[in-house]
Order: C-alpha cells, then sequence, then structure tokens
C-alpha cells in the first residue's frame, strides 16, 4: 500500500486522469488506514507482548495501556517493584555488527547491505526495528562478512597479533587467549579458548595443512560466525543466578547492555574495567558510565537514531514524491538536508543543549541550507553546510514542524492528516488502534481541501474506529503540504489549478484525557510538550529502545521509577536516559520459561 | 508455545522424515511414487493481473489464439502449459479476507492465512517443505527482486525466508567454483566445513543455555547453518558443460525503488537467468523469486516501458473497473506490464526448454509455477495460477482447467505429488487436504 500520484503526464485522456484521480485518493485512504492497524494485547514469539488494555481507539479514555505508564493521562499502576522484564536473545543489529568490527579490528570495510536486515516486527508497538532469526541468507552473509574480515586480518597480520607469527601454535594459543575475550565482550574459559586453538592446529595439520596466515585467518573467521560473538546473551561460564524471581545480570552483561544501548558498539576499555572490577554492580557506577557514554560521539548517533525510529524520520528520504507536484523534494541532496538538520536539532537539545523535552516540541532554533531554505521560506543561503536558522515562531516549533517529520508523514503529492495523526497516537500517545477495514470505500469528494476530502469520507461508518480518532491530531498540521512547506491556501481542484481554498488547522485533541482545542501544529506542539501522557509514553519509547523488545506489566515500577527522576530534573531527557539504565528493569531479567538456572 | 511450531523439523517427522536427515550432505534425491519432477521454481508477484488480455480464449492452449496478449510471449510452450481457473486462498477466505489481496502473498504456498494486515505466514510453504524431504544435495534459493516486507517463501509459521535480492551474490553462491580447480574447491570447502561444524557445536551447547522461546531462534540458526553447508558444498557439483550467465554491471544492489527502477528489467531477466541456468546445470533444485510487491508510488513505475506514470498500483486499481474496456489506455497499460512479467518467465522457460534431458527437455521433467497473489479488486478468489513443464509426464498439459473453486492447498498438494512427496495428503489445515485430479496425466 502506497500513495500514488495524481498523474500530471504521460496520460491522455481527460478521462482517464479523473478516474486516477480518484483511485489515487482512495489509494491514498488506503495507505492511511492501513497504517492504522494495531495490535491489543499481541505477543511476540517470546512471549513478550504489549500487555496494553482496553480500546486504544478511545483516546484518553477508560482503556489505559497497563503496559505503557500514563499512555493516557490516566492513573497508573504502581507495578511489582521487585520485578523485571525479560531480555529475549538477539543477535547484533546492522549498526552494532559495523561498530563492533570496527572497534575490535579496526576494519571499516563493511557495508549494511552485507549483513542481515534489521526487521520491523511490529512497527505500532515497538517503534524501532529489532534483528530477524538467522536464516540461511542471514547465516551466509556472516559466512562471507567473517571471512572477508579474516581475509584483511590477514594482509595486517604482524601488526595485529600480539606475538611473533613464527611461534606458530604458541603465538595462535596466546592470540586466541587476548582475543577472544574482547570478541565475545567477556571473560572466556579455557574449552572456548581450546576450541579455536584446536581449529588452528587442525587445519595446519593434514589434509589442508594450511599456512599460518590462513589458519589465524580461519580462526578469525571462525570467531566471527561464534554465537558469542553474534548474540547478545550471558555466555559467562556460570549459570545465571536467581535473586527472588528475577536474575541480577553480571557486570558484563550491563557493560554490554549500557555500551550497545548508549554507543551501539562493544564496550570500550573504561567499562570493561568496570565490569572486571565489580563496581557495575552499583547504580551509582551504572549512572556515572552512562553519562561518561553520553557525552561520547557514539551517543549522538544513538539519539539520532532513536529519533529517526521514533518518528519514521528516514522516510523522508525514502518516501516518493511526485516529481510534478514536488519538484523541489526529489534530489539527493535535499533528502539529506532534511534529515541532517532533524538529527542537529534533536541533538542539539538532547546531547549539546539543556536537555529540555519541551524545546523538542516548541523551539524553533535549528539548521538550513541552500537546499532546505526554500522549504522553510527563509532568506536564501548558499552551499550544503547547515548553518543556524531562526525559523518564524507562528509557523514552526519543535521537531514536528521539520520537514523531516512532515516529508516522511506526507503523501507523494499532498499531504495525509490520517498519517500524521496516526504518528501522534501511536508514537506519541503510546495509544494503539483497531484494524482497518478490508474494503476501502470509494471517495465521495473530489473537489475541496484535503481536509473537506477527509471530513468528508469520515462519515461513512467503517471509518468510526480508526480515522475519527487520529485525524484531529493530523488536522492540526493542514499548513504543510506533503513535504512540509507552509501554507495559507491549497489548491482544491487537479482540473482547475487557480482554484484555491484558505486551509483550516483548527481541532480539539484529546490528550492526558482532556479535551485541548488548538490553532495549529504550534499549539498541538505545546500541548504535547507539556503532557504527562507523552512523558510517560516518551519514557516507554526510550524503554524499549534500551531493552530491545516491547514493555510488559513487569518493567512497569521501573518506568516509573524514571518518570520521577524524569520530573525530578525539570523533565530532562538525559536524566531520563540515566534513570532508565539504573532501574531495575535494565539491571535484571525475568528468567525465560524452560531456562536452566541455579 | 511448542518450539515445534516453529521447527519444520515437526513437519519432516510427519513426513516421516528423521530430523536426523537435516544435515544429511550426501542423501540422493528418494523419489516416491507419483510425479517424478527434478526441479521446483515458483514465481511470484502482485497487484493481480487484468483478466480480459490474461484468460485464454481456449480451453485448448495449443489452438491458435487460444493465448491472449498477456500471455503471448508464452506461446512456445503452450502445450507445456496448465493454466489454472478458479483456484481460491480458501483459508484467507476462511478468515474472512475476501479482500486481502494485498496481504496474501504468504498465503500462496503454504495455504494458511496471514492475520488481518499481517505478512506472515500460519506454516511452512510447499518449496521448503519440497526442499527438506528430497534431502537434495542444493539447499532451497530464495531469490528476490523486491524487498522482503512479505515473502512467498516459509521455512515454517512466522519465519519467513529471506531473499537474496543481489544477482552478484547470488551468482557467487552458484556459479563461483565453476573457476576453480578441483584442489580449491576441495580445499575451501574443508575450510568452511571446519569452522561451520565448529560453529554448530556452539549453537548447540548455547541452546541449552536458553528458554523455551530463544531455543527456537538457535534452532533456526543451526538449521541454517546446516544449509549453508549444503549451499557450499553444492558449488563444485557444477558440471563443466554449464554456462554461468554473466551479472550485467550496476545491477547489484538494485531493487525496486527510486532511480534504480531504470535498472528493474535488468534486474528481473538477470535473476531469471541465473534461476534457469541454476536449475538446469544441477546449482538449484528448488527455487523461489519473488518479483515485486503490491502497492505503489512513484518507484513502482515502468518507465522502461513507457509507462512513467501513473504508478502499477494507481494503473492496477483503474484498469480492474475497465474490464469490459480492454482497450482503454490503462487497461492497455496494466496488460502491458501483465505480458512483461510473463515475457519474463518465458525467458527462464527458454533455458530450461533448451536444455535437453532425456527424451525431453528440463522443462519436461520441472514444475514451474507462476502466481500472483491477488485477482481483481483485491480478491482472494480465483488466483492466477499457471503451471509450467510436465513433472515427468505427471501434468496432462497444454490446457486451461476450471477447478470449480478448490482451496490453493489442494494445488499445492498436487504439486508436492508431482514432486515426488506422494505420501502427503494436504497441506495447510486437514479440511483443506486432498489434490486436484484434473490436472494429472490418467
Amino acid at each position: 500500500l502506497s500513495n500514488a500520484p495524481v498523474p500530471t503526464q504521460g496520460v491522455a485522456m481527460r478521462e482517464m486522469r479523473d478516474q486516477i484521480c480518484a483511485f489515487a485518493f482512495a489509494i491514498a485512504f488506503g495507505a492511511a488506514i492501513a497504517g492504522c492497524t494495531g495490535v491489543v494485547g499481541s505477543g511476540d514469539a517470546a512471549g513478550n507482548g504489549s500487555t496494553a488494555e482496553g480500546n486504544g481507539a478511545a483516546v484518553g479514555g477508560a482503556g489505559t495501556p497497563s503496559g505503557s505508564t500514563g499512555a493516557t493521562g490516566g492513573a497508573m499502576s504502581a507495578g511489582d517493584p521487585n520485578a523485571a522484564g525479560t531480555m529475549p536473545l538477539q543477535h547484533l543489529s546492522q549498526i552494532e555488527y559495523l561498530n563492533t568490527v570496527s572497534d575490535l579490528l579496526q576494519d571499516t570495510s563493511l557495508t549494511a547491505s552485507q549483513l542481515p536486515p534489521d526487521f520491523a516486527s511490529d512497527p505500532d508497538s515497538l517503534a524501532f526495528p529489532e534483528p530477524d532469526i538467522v536464516g540461511t541468507l542471514a547465516a551466509s552473509q556472516y559466512h562471507d562478512a567473517a571471512k572477508q574480515l579474516a581475509a584483511n586480518v590477514k594482509s595486517k597480520l604482524a601488526t595485529f597479533l600480539p606475538c611473533n607469527v613464527s611461534a606458530d601454535t604458541a603465538c595462535a594459543t596466546q592470540f586466541v587467549t587476548e582475543f577472544l575475550p574482547k570478541a565475545y565482550r567477556r571473560p572466556v574459559t579455557p574449552a572456548e579458548i581450546g576450541d579455536y586453538t584446536t581449529l588452528y592446529q587442525a587445519v595446519r595439520g593434514a589434509p589442508l595443512t594450511l599456512s599460518i596466515a590462513d589458519a589465524f585467518g580461519l580462526v578469525v573467521s571462525a570467531i566471527l560466525q561464534s554465537p558469542g560473538f553474534l548474540y547478545h546473551w550471558e555466555l559467562d561460564p556460570t549459570a545465571p543466578m536467581l535473586s527472588g524471581s528475577v536474575v541480577q545480570l553480571d557486570p558484563y552483561t550491563i557493560a554490554n547492555r549500557l555500551s550497545y544501548f548508549l554507543v551501539g558498539s562493544m564496550p570500550d576499555a573504561t567499562l570493561f574495567a568496570a565490569a572486571a572490577n565489580g563496581t557495575l554492580a552499583s547504580p551509582d557506577t551504572v549512572a556515572a558510565q552512562a553519562r561518561r557514554l553520553l557525552a561520547s560521539p557514539g551517543a549522538r548517533v544513538t539519539v539520532e537514531n532513536f529519533f529517526d525510529d521514533w518518528l519514521n524520520l528516514s522516510l523522508a528520504s525514502t518516501q516518493p514524491k511526485d516529481p510534478d507536484v514536488y519538484p523541489a523534494f526529489q534530489s539527493a541532496e535535499v533528502k539529506a538536508a532534511a534529515q541532517d538538520e532533524a538529527h542537529n536539532f534533536v541533538t542539539s537539545i538532547v546531547i549539546d543543549g539543556s536537555g529540555s523535552f519541551s524545546e523538542l516540541f516548541t523551539s524553533n532554533t535549528s539548521t538550513s541550507n541552500q537546499y532546505l531554505a526554500p522549504l522553510y521560506g527563509t532568506a536564501p543561503r548558499t552551499g550544503a553546510a547547515l548553518q543556524p536558522v531562526t525559523l518564524d515562531p507562528t509557523q514552526r516549533g519543535g521537531i514536528l514542524t521539520s520537514v523531516a517529520f512532515l516529508a516522511a508523514t506526507g503523501g507523494a503529492d499532498g499531504d495525509v492528516p490520517p498519517r500524521r495523526g496516526k504518528a501522534i497516537v501511536t508514537r506519541l500517545l503510546c495509544e494503539t488502534l483497531g484494524n482497518p477495514p478490508n474494503v476501502i470505500p470509494t471517495p465521495v469528494l473530489m473537489v475541496g481541501t484535503t481536509r473537506q476530502k477527509f471530513e468528508e469520507h469520515d462519515k461513512l461508518a467503517c471509518t468510526q474506529g480508526c480515522h475519527n480518532v487520529i485525524e484531529p491530531y493530523g488536522f492540526a498540521f493542514e499548513h504543510f503540504d506533503g513535504i512540509g512547506q507552509y501554507r495559507m491556501v491549497e489548491h482544491i481542484d487537479p482540473a482547475n489549478p487557480s482554484a484555491t481554498l484558505p486551509v483550516d488547522s483548527t481541532t480539539t485533541v484529546t490528550v492526558d484525557g482532556q479535551a485541548h482545542a488548538i490553532q495549529d501544529a504550534i499549539g498541538l506542539g505545546q500541548v504535547l510538550a507539556h503532557s504527562q501522557q507523552v512523558y510517560g509514553c516518551f519514557a516507554t519509547q526510550w524503554l524499549r529502545y534500551a531493552v530491545g523488545r516491547v514493555d510488559t506489566p513487569d518493567d512497569q515500577a521501573s518506568i516509573n521509577q524514571a518518570l520521577g527522576a524524569f520530573a525530578a530534573a525539570q523533565y530532562n531527557v538525559r536524566d531520563l536516559i540515566v534513570a532508565l539504565v539504573t532501574s531495575r528493569t535494565f539491571r535484571y531479567r525475568t528468567p525465560a520459561a524452560g531456562e536452566v538456572l541455579q | 508455545m511448542s518450539s515445534d511450531r516453529y521447527s519444520r523439523r515437526a513437519l519432516l517427522k510427519a513426513l516421516g522424515v528423521g530430523a536426523a536427515m537435516l544435515p544429511l550432505l550426501d542423501a540422493e534425491p528418494a523419489f516416491a511414487a507419483g510425479g517424478s519432477a527434478k526441479r521446483l521454481m515458483t514465481i511470484t508477484w502482485g497487484n493481480g493481473v487484468f483478466t480480459p488480455n490474461w484468460l485464454p480464449t481456449n480451453a485448448d492452449l495449443t489452438v491458435a489464439g487460444a493465448l491472449p496478449s498477456s500471455l503471448a510471449a508464452l506461446q512456445p510452450y503452450a502445450k507445456k502449459m496448465l493454466v489454472l481457473q478458479n483456484v481460491h486462498l480458501q483459508s484467507m477466505l476462511d478468515a474472512a479476507m475476501p479482500f486481502g489481496g494485498h496481504f496474501s502473498m504468504p498465503c500462496l504456498f503454504t495455504g494458511t492465512s496471514p492475520p488481518l494486515n499481517g505478512f506472515v505466514s500460519g506454516g511452512p510453504s510447499i518449496d521448503q517443505t519440497i526442499s527438506d524431504a528430497l534431502g537434495s544435495k542444493t539447499p532451497l534459493l530464495n531469490l528476490g527482486a523486491k524487498s522482503d516486507t512479505s515473502s512467498s517463501s516459509w521455512a515454517a509459521a512466522n519465519q519467513k525466508n529471506q531473499l537474496n535480492t543481489d544477482p552478484t551474490s547470488v551468482f557467487g553462491k552458484l556459479f563461483a567454483g565453476a573457476s576453480m580447480t578441483p584442489a580449491v574447491i576441495s580445499s575451501t570447502w574443508e575450510q568452511d566445513k571446519s569452522v561451520l561444524d565448529l560453529v554448530y557445536n556452539q549453537l548447540t551447547s548455547f541452546s541449552n543455555r536458553v528458554g523455551a522461546a530463544d531455543k527456537v531462534k538457535i534452532q533456526a540458526h543451526m538449521d541454517a547453518v546446516r544449509a549453508l553447508e549444503t549451499q557450499l558444498q553444492s558449488m563444485p557439483m557444477l558440471s563443466s558443460s554449464c554456462t554461468a550467465p554473466t551479472v550485467p554491471a550496476g545491477v547489484s544492489g538494485t531493487s525496486v525503488g527510486g532511480a534504480s527502477i531504470s535498472k528493474y528489467p535488468v534486474l528481473v531477466d538477470t535473476m531469471m537467468k541465473l534461476a534457469g541456468t541454476a536449475l538446469v546445470c544441477g546449482a538449484a533444485s528448488v527455487i523461489t523469486l519473488d518479483l515485486m510487491n503490491d502497492g505503489g508510488g512513484n518507484d513502482l513505475t515502468f518507465p522502461t516501458l513507457g509507462i512513467a506514470s501513473p504508478d502499477y498500483h494507481a494503473i492496477t486499481h483503474s484498469s480492474d473497473t475497465l474490464t469490459k474496456n480492454p482497450t482503454a489506455t490503462v487497461a492497455v497499460q496494466k496488460s502491458t506490464i501483465d505480458a512483461w512479467w510473463y515475457k519474463n518467465v518465458a525467458t527462464l522457460l527458454g533455458i530450461l526448454d533448451g536444455f535437453a534431458e532425456g527424451d525431453g527437455t528440463a522443462l519436461d521433467n520441472s514444475v514451474i509455477v507462476s502466481a500472483n497473489d491477488m485477482s481483481i479488486g483485491h480478491s482472494t478468489k480465483n488466483i492466477p495460477y499457471i503451471l509450467y513443464g510436465g513433472a515427468g509426464g505427471f501434468f496432462k498439459t497444454g490446457r486451461m482447467v476450471d477447478t470449480k473453486g478448490v482451496a490453493n492447498n489442494l494445488l499445492l498438494t498436487t504439486i508436492c505429488h508431482a514432486m515426488g512427496l506422494s505420501t502427503i495428503t494436504g497441506v495447510g489445515a486437514a479440511k483443506y487436504a486432498g489434490n486436484i485430479d484434473s490436472l494429472l496425466t490418467m
């Protein structure tokens, strides 16, 4: 399902053009409706389901998602303070793999396309992709990647090895003993070392009789394909120990969890040292390490990635735009600029600035270049470098009025209020939506503003459960077209280009269980920026990002604790992140069904 | 939840094939009574067909003019085809999804309904079942010329087989061994095997530590490692008489989307040639090829066919309303695209039919299936399935057969029989058991 452009070239027959317009509109509806798909109370294979109860369509109503703190602004469950969520097995994501081999081998020769793709399992409830299972193609990709990396190691063997290569088996033993704990990111057993020294000796001998360099390469290749390298899991020699009904994560697992969450790669030497000396068992040490990592370059990318995933900002680069309708949004340069500006915006607040949550939805200070200036209607710029700019405060305020968000949620040939509304409802309010109908209705109004068309459509019975819920939020963005350009009027008839009508962005939205009459997206941003419901949802989304799964009731007490710290810090995002990584659900886990424990 | 639900080992047990057979690398296919087809390939794409220019005008496909314009490229193979009518995705109909065509790709070869608006299957697809049961030296090969949002191939319920969309990668997997000396091939294989055996053993130990749900993931990884071993070992089996196709420059890494749409025809053509050559040269026995998702947008246009706008989805919807006017511009556009798909299928058929085998050709001993995941208006009824190849005389070809409204499960069972899996009584839910006798040579 996708938006279809209104054809403007290559179509001769007027009759057909009208028909296509009709169907394009229907398809736009279809795309929006399909986007309403939500899962209430669903679970994944590991039993880690969203536990939202009630009908998410009733925004602000009685249905309180018990697994999402404050998602409807109602009373929150206190949760069990001794509980912690599960830790389902996952392998390294694409970016984690690339970052890890960069840190481990100083090798940046691989590209993401050479690795198994990450898998968006349920975009509505989980705002970020998670790695899929390792199938045959994925195993093949890991195999090929490992061989490529091993070949590169062979080419620099003399400087890579900690010993003289001529020592042969003795050097191999030393190499594995020193290298394996880094690759596995934890202490290793003699048996695990023995796996590789045995392999080395075997291939050095008959019948293969590999050269020393080839044998070292094979060992590196094997290590990089092993579960110890590929998976995130407690694999240390001792079985996990129960602490009450949960398992306290060992210091190395915490170090890994912290590092992959905050910088997307393996722990650095400082973090390894903290794991080795046992201080990571202390929440204070975890907090100190988190603050240290948040100041590192890797955290900047993590924050960018979080907002990309949370708000689907990367769609701004990939969402097709009709070249006849939006010629200004065709080049790779303008699409890259839109995403870079959004990245700059969020990191300037979360990493470099005040950390203020409300600024994310209200600030009109951003950056611009020659490609973005026309879209923002600001003074012309020269050059591709993004420079500071102050945007018109009557038009822009916060990430939701950025070109990136508006283009990502815009259609191919126009704005689509349900898409923007759905983003607000599912991603900022943590509401779930019902399923769309199977049959997409024929549009009933072909001439009018976008809002008029959708309002007419919304009179149909089949729209009651979804469009009528999400569109009030989407209508707040009616001053923005499909690529985020501000407008006061809208063209209403493809057959009559001079026909326009003023746009209407006034709407009433329900947030924190209360109705808010707002004028436009600026007003919506103000409401969202100071909403308990959005605070709770934002904390939940970060928790999901941190632990790599959907939240469960076992996370509730931890989320509450983090929200308390968030409020105490005047809603500083950095403090929220630190509070989450020191929470019980980040440092402990519920044993999995069927798991062998001591 | 039982781990068996996710493991095709459970299916193999049900078929009487021991789980221990999975890593068996040296077994020859053991065909049971029934058909004796040597190879299977499924080809799938979306957005339906424009029926007035697709439906044969005569049930005897060998009659001149029986194949309409959309199928014109298939004329040389008319006597080796079976065009099916009224095969329904019954499991989706029974799940109240009569217009669920945008989500039906997982159902085409599994016979199981996805959840409402979901892209997952409820069981394995027959390509996986057949590949596993044959114990072939060559593993299942899943190819794509599209993103793998959806897939026609499933290892098990909820376990989608990933598509290799990179022709250079596919070439390397299938044919790179052709340029190596036997000694190099042997050494490379032994090295790879030593590594993969170690990985397999580590995964086995690892599996003992995790919970039930994670064991399923580890088992899938272990299955993948064994399949990879099979794949790597098959490389030296390539006959020296086989000529590997070339992969044109600039086509790797392309897929449907943005500027690369101009290269899409080359990508599809290359995949067809790689697949066809792999089949006749014994580099693969079971292949799936997913060509295009449902949907539209500017990236799903056909500028190389002179149709840069509107997009494929919009054309399809518009043409749906013009079934009584097949000469209208949009109907012609849809039919032009349909004809292009089948022209590419004909490229594959040409490779198989040009390869002498026994008293006939490789095509005569194969089962090739093309399918679209919907018919007009997103309907999950009357799916446009076409079979090509006689399956070693199993099928009575050269005909259009009206099945009078059977579940696609029966077709899938029949294909399993054609591939020699005669003990299979049904695919999918038990209530859809049975086959389609009217397709067979009696």
